[in-house]
């Protein structure tokens, strides 16, 4: 017990004496890390290492177990098994007090009873930080996100995009090497949301932290991020950086939860191209890519992304060596810089093409055109059985 | 006259009702003769003198402000506690603990004053001011409870999470972070307490010790046993204190309820 007490102090000691260095960030190993409730499994032995100072995003639709994740890294949840590291040192038994982070929530929980300068002072004072220094610090956070003004209001008098830099300045005043955001824009309208993601990315760059920042918002998840972190059903359904998660998905679900896409389900040929249900064959991905190992032909899936497609007038003649679909213009929508059409290509299949919306051009509904693309622009998600598999 | 109308002329005659026969003392105690009886020729102040100079009065006046405060500090720190523990209770155990910590207000107040007499005879507690403190917390709990509840009811959990995560232990963050924001609450529930206890009779008779009698228990007794106005002084100061606190608790709950 007494060890406990003069560990604990010493720890306060030190991040109260020196406030100012950016202790950069810690690195986070999740093995194995596996809750449930009831007879529901939310997490399901989730294995994630996340580099000193990275932003991970944890992405997925609700019920994905990527809040709950976030809740056994913070400390609110204790885990069934498995385990939770920072930089080495095995957390999963901590309170949440103890695991020394700064976290960022989606209502902003700021307290009520205490002014904006309070509320920041928050962590500096549970650190027991000398007043005189607190304030400094309190001060310069609050510059950071642009509130210096506004100090001494209480939290009732902002409004939600003013609290949520408040609970911004609160969650990094400590330097934390580890920041947790849940949803922090989620309650937040589209403009205040894209100014608040800039300063959240300044102020990763400023700070160093490492960042684990759960939304269910794609872009949110592409711009901000580092890696990003699909969840689906309780298990990681992909890692990779937001271009890779674009350009690469790996599973038809990563291919629809992040972006628009085209889904083509049909089966594989023997050498190496997609063949439709109609008896159409695309040809897809780097000219030769896993020709090799394809020796049994079977269902396949090959993603193409909207803005990869081409529409072109039936006359005009197809490259050679470029994927062509002839269908029926069904939907025409108009979206500022570009425009989304979608097309009947038969047997019920539908093809969406985002083009840039030329001065003055349409695509009446009804009219028939070509839609091709380049082989290099499909990708394989599988080639075979894909339990994941969905037509579209 | 419209259905409004109507509903608030009922209202202000059942009010007039229930508060007139109170008020007929504040025109008794005024009374100059030396009689129980309302004179509206001429009034003195010689009642609320005559309180203020015996000893007795004024003794009783403290033993009651003194049991009262010890029962309410006594009430609330319990009952708080108590809304806490009940807050993580839930299902049929839940309605198990709500209901008995409603008992003192549904059993009869004799019942309950028969009944702690007897066990505080075995402890030795009967007749000693410390066992009228005990029991009157003990009953009081309720009126606690059930502001500290209703403003448990509204508290947002996150803020206890914000609170853990930017690292503070489940002490701090009760007193820094959750007693803040149940105050009002917490405050309605002890002068509530404190008014249960102060006006309470029927206990402190049997329990009060007969050296040190409460002023309810020295007005009984003064009114049985005597014809003495004081007793009138006494009760327009009792009602006007009284009507003060539960005004001001009543305040501090409508405020907790906003707040929320």
């Amino acid at each position: 017990m007494a060890d406990q007490t003069s560990l604990k102090s010493r720890t306060r000691w030190r991040t109260a004496t020196r406030p100012q260095t950016s202790h950069g960030g810690v690195e986070l190993r999740l093995t194995g890390l596996t809750r449930s409730f009831g007879s529901a499994i939310a997490v399901d032995n989730v294995d994630l290492t996340v580099k000193p100072g990275e932003f991970m995003t944890l992405l997925g639709p609700s019920g994905s177990g990527k809040t709950t994740t976030l809740n056994m890294i913070a400390g609110f949840l204790a885990p069934d098994s498995g385990r939770i590291m920072f930089d080495g040192r095995d957390v999963s038994s901590l309170p949440a007090n103890r695991r020394n982070i700064g976290m960022v929530f989606q209502n902003y929980a700021l307290f009520p009873t205490m002014s904006v300068r309070d509320n920041v002072g928050y962590p500096l004072r549970q650190r027991r930080v000398k007043a005189s220094q607190r304030r400094s610090q309190v001060d310069a956070a609050l510059e950071m996100v642009e509130l210096g003004h506004l100090w001494d209001r209480r939290p009732a008098e902002l409004s939600g995009g003013q609290q949520q830099r408040v609970a911004l300045a609160r969650a990094i005043v400590h330097r934390p090497p580890l920041l947790l955001m849940d949803e922090p824009l989620g309650a937040l309208d589209r403009r205040l949301r894209d100014s608040l993601q800039s300063e959240i990315a300044a102020i990763h760059r400023h700070v160093g932290s490492t960042v684990i920042y759960v939304t269910h918002d794609q872009d949110e998840a592409l711009c901000l991020s580092d890696r990003i972190a699909v969840f689906r059903d309780g298990r990681i359904e992909q890692l990779s950086s937001p271009s890779d998660m674009y350009e690469q998905p790996e599973t038809s679900f990563v291919a629809s939860f992040l972006g628009d896409s085209n889904i083509l389900v049909g089966t594989f040929t023997r050498d190496g191209n997609l063949r439709l249900p109609d008896g159409t064959e695309v040809r897809c991905g780097p000219a030769d890519a896993g020709r090799g190992d394809a020796a049994v032909a079977g269902p396949a899936t090959v993603v193409v992304r909207p803005e990869r497609m081409r529409l072109t007038e039936l006359e005009a003649t197809p490259r050679s060596g470029t994927n062509c679909l002839v269908g029926v213009v069904i939907e025409e929508r108009y979206l500022g810089a570009t425009r989304m059409v979608a097309l009947d290509v038969g047997g019920d299949r539908r093809i969406v093409v985002r083009e840039n919306s030329g001065a003055g051009q349409t695509r009446p509904i009804g009219s028939r055109l070509r839609v091709c693309w380049e082989p290099a622009d499909g990708v394989w998600i599988d080639r075979g059985a894909d339990r994941h598999g969905e037509s579209s | 006259m419209t259905d409004r109308a109507f509903l608030k002329l009922t209202g202000l005659l059942i009010g007039l009702w229930l508060v007139l026969p109170t008020l007929v003392i504040v025109p008794v105690s005024l009374n100059p003769r030396r009689s129980l009886a309302v004179s509206w020729s001429d009034w003195s102040l010689q009642w609320f003198q005559r309180f203020f100079d015996d000893p007795r009065w004024l003794d009783a006046l403290t033993t009651s402000v003194v049991v009262a405060v010890q029962a309410s500090v006594l009430a609330t720190v319990l009952g708080t506690m108590a809304a806490f523990a009940l807050e993580r209770v839930t299902g049929k155990f839940r309605r198990v603990l709500d209901a008995s910590i409603a008992t003192p207000i549904v059993i009869p107040v004799i019942l309950l004053g028969i009944g702690i007499y007897f066990a505080f005879l075995r402890w030795g507690l009967a007749g000693t001011t410390q066992g009228l403190v005990l029991a009157h917390a003990v009953t009081a709990l309720p009126l606690v409870v059930h502001p500290v509840s209703a403003a448990l009811s509204r508290y947002d959990r996150s803020l206890d999470r914000a609170a853990s995560s930017l690292g503070a232990g489940a002490v701090a963050r009760f007193y820094q972070v959750t007693l803040p924001m149940i105050a009002p609450g917490v405050l309605a529930g002890a002068l509530f307490a404190f008014i249960w206890s102060f006006d309470e009779v029927v206990m402190a008779i049997f329990l009060s010790s007969p050296r040190q009698p409460t002023l309810p228990v020295l007005m009984f007794n003064s009114v049985t046993q005597s014809v003495d106005p004081t007793v009138a002084a006494a009760s327009v100061l009792v009602l006007a204190s009284s009507t003060v606190v539960v005004l001001l608790a009543m305040a501090l709950s409508r405020k907790g309820a906003r707040s929320g």
